[in-house]
């Protein structure tokens, strides 16, 4: 049979952004596929060469729409380690909290997605999203605003917690856990989604090492990679939660995996909940914003973190005002950059199966 | 660690041989005096991680391509070649990530001018 090119994108309600994939199909087999990105690169990069160190936290957190505190918070402790800033105690736990908050949030969604993409029309996904508006009313109770949240200073956060922020927050996990165990019963046993994702792209273990991918799409292939546990930081060492794997690295153990996470997030903010409950100063407030950065350590910095979408990196070269130069690490660039090893010799109509598996989020990868 | 630019390719072979197999970022920095090339390995067993570097001529930057011993790389070394302009030898596909019709300027590159191309689009 002769090569079929398909284009696809880069306006496409599955690709979840702008991404374009030239697809030559031999029948319904898929032989190549190349991706194409940079529809949305804005040089993110240069941009936060040449702005004042915390003039850039709203920049990152356009790169990664979903789970924007994340790299907020990436960038933030960057910077702290560049200025040897010591975070405040409560501080520390509240930043766990919101980032696990976010990390619930972005899984949520996804799963939501997904589940469109693989045919499940918008039951999942409804309630997915009632799921995570309950979290984004909590968000945006702590910062002032519901997505782009601008939250963190120097050394802690913008705002004062709320007296009731405890509370409410356990009243969360409770809501969450009830709600999200449900959905086991309509995504586990629907066969549709079994035949859908279960040996679809599947991922060995030396091919997810050596194609660099991360976060849950490398633990889904059965590696204990987490940064959470190998470089942890805040108090992350204090938590024993464990980090949910799986072997055969298909769609299926992808989802499985991202469901999983969402149970141990609930167990860790309870713990940090409980922690910060017992702290006698429970001040938060960072320094005040100085746009005239304070004097860095001219050594480069390293700073990862466990974003939800995998290891987010960022290297920084500081100077007295503006970074010189910062290169970001984002997971998502490498996870689809190995779409072309996964998506080659499985069927067309599997494609969204694999690409969908695989989380990504345009921004992040153009940059 | 510092590496000269010819033993690029055999350092890291070793490097991978001692169970640093994977590669999280090459990255680029320019230092106006010389561009610096950075691959950041990490072992995923013992959980350490590795930064080699290597310094190149800002003139005419080029490099071996490590897309043999770490296919990830692919993507990384086309977008430094657009954003800083170094040239990965010794692998087939040439073409840039982000911008099919850029390749004359390099973004990243501190000698970069702001604005220059906006006056070309019409």
């Amino acid at each position: 049979m002769s090569i079929m090119r398909i284009n696809i994108g880069p306006m496409h309600p599955s690709t979840h952004g702008l991404l374009r994939l030239i697809v030559d199909v031999d029948g319904d087999k898929i032989e190549n596929i190349e991706p194409r990105i940079g529809f949305l690169h804005r040089g993110v990069e240069k941009l936060l060469e040449n702005r004042m160190y915390m003039q850039s936290p709203p920049f990152l957190e356009k790169i990664d729409y979903v789970a924007p505190m994340g790299w907020d918070e990436l960038f933030v402790a960057s910077i702290e380690q560049a200025t040897q800033t010591q975070v405040k105690e409560a501080a520390q736990y509240i930043r766990m909290i919101l980032l696990e908050f976010q990390r619930i949030a972005s899984h949520l969604l996804w799963i939501g997605t997904f589940l469109n993409d693989l045919g499940q029309m918008f039951t999942i996904f409804m309630w997915a999203f009632r799921e995570r508006a309950e979290v984004l009313k909590l968000l945006e109770d702590i910062s002032g605003s519901r997505m782009f949240y601008v939250n963190f200073r120097l050394g802690g956060l913008t705002r004062q917690i709320p007296e009731d922020f405890v509370e409410r927050a356990f009243k969360l996990t409770d809501y969450l856990e009830a709600k999200v165990t449900q959905y086991k019963d309509i995504i586990d046993d629907s066969s549709i989604f079994i035949q859908r994702t279960k040996r679809i792209g599947v991922l060995p273990k030396d091919i997810a090492i050596a194609y660099g991918v991360s976060g849950p799409v490398l633990r889904a292939s059965g590696i204990h990679e987490d940064v959470r546990k190998s470089k942890p930081y805040y108090a992350y060492d204090k938590i024993n939660f464990k980090i949910p794997i799986r072997i055969n690295g298909d769609s299926l153990d992808r989802y499985k995996v991202r469901y999983e996470e969402i149970f141990q997030s609930i167990y860790i903010i309870r713990k940090c909940l409980d922690y910060y409950n017992g702290l006698s100063n429970k001040d938060v407030i960072g320094l005040p914003i100085k746009l005239i950065g304070p004097p860095a350590k001219p050594d480069i910095v390293i700073t990862q973190r466990e974003l939800p979408r995998g290891e987010g990196l960022i290297y920084m070269i500081p100077a007295p005002q503006k970074p010189y130069r910062v290169a970001l690490r984002s997971p998502a660039f490498s996870n689809l950059a190995a779409l072309p090893k996964l998506a080659t010799g499985s069927k067309f109509a599997d494609l969204f199966s694999i690409l969908g598996s695989l989380d990504i989020v345009m921004p992040e990868i153009d940059k | 660690m510092e590496i000269q630019k010819e033993v690029l390719v055999q350092t890291l072979e070793k490097y991978k041989t001692k169970g640093f197999d994977y590669l999280k970022k090459i990255l680029a920095n320019d230092y106006s005096t010389y561009l610096e090339l950075v691959y950041i390995l990490y072992n995923v067993e013992s959980k350490e991680q590795e930064l080699i570097t290597l310094k190149l001529n800002p003139n005419k930057p080029e490099i071996d391509s490590i897309i043999r011993l770490f296919p990830n790389a692919d993507w990384h070394e086309r977008e430094i070649f657009e954003m800083f302009g170094i040239k990965f030898n010794k692998r087939k596909l040439q073409k840039l990530l982000l911008y099919e019709w850029n390749g004359v300027d390099f973004p990243l590159r501190k000698s970069f001018e702001w604005n220059k191309d906006y006056k070309k689009i019409k």
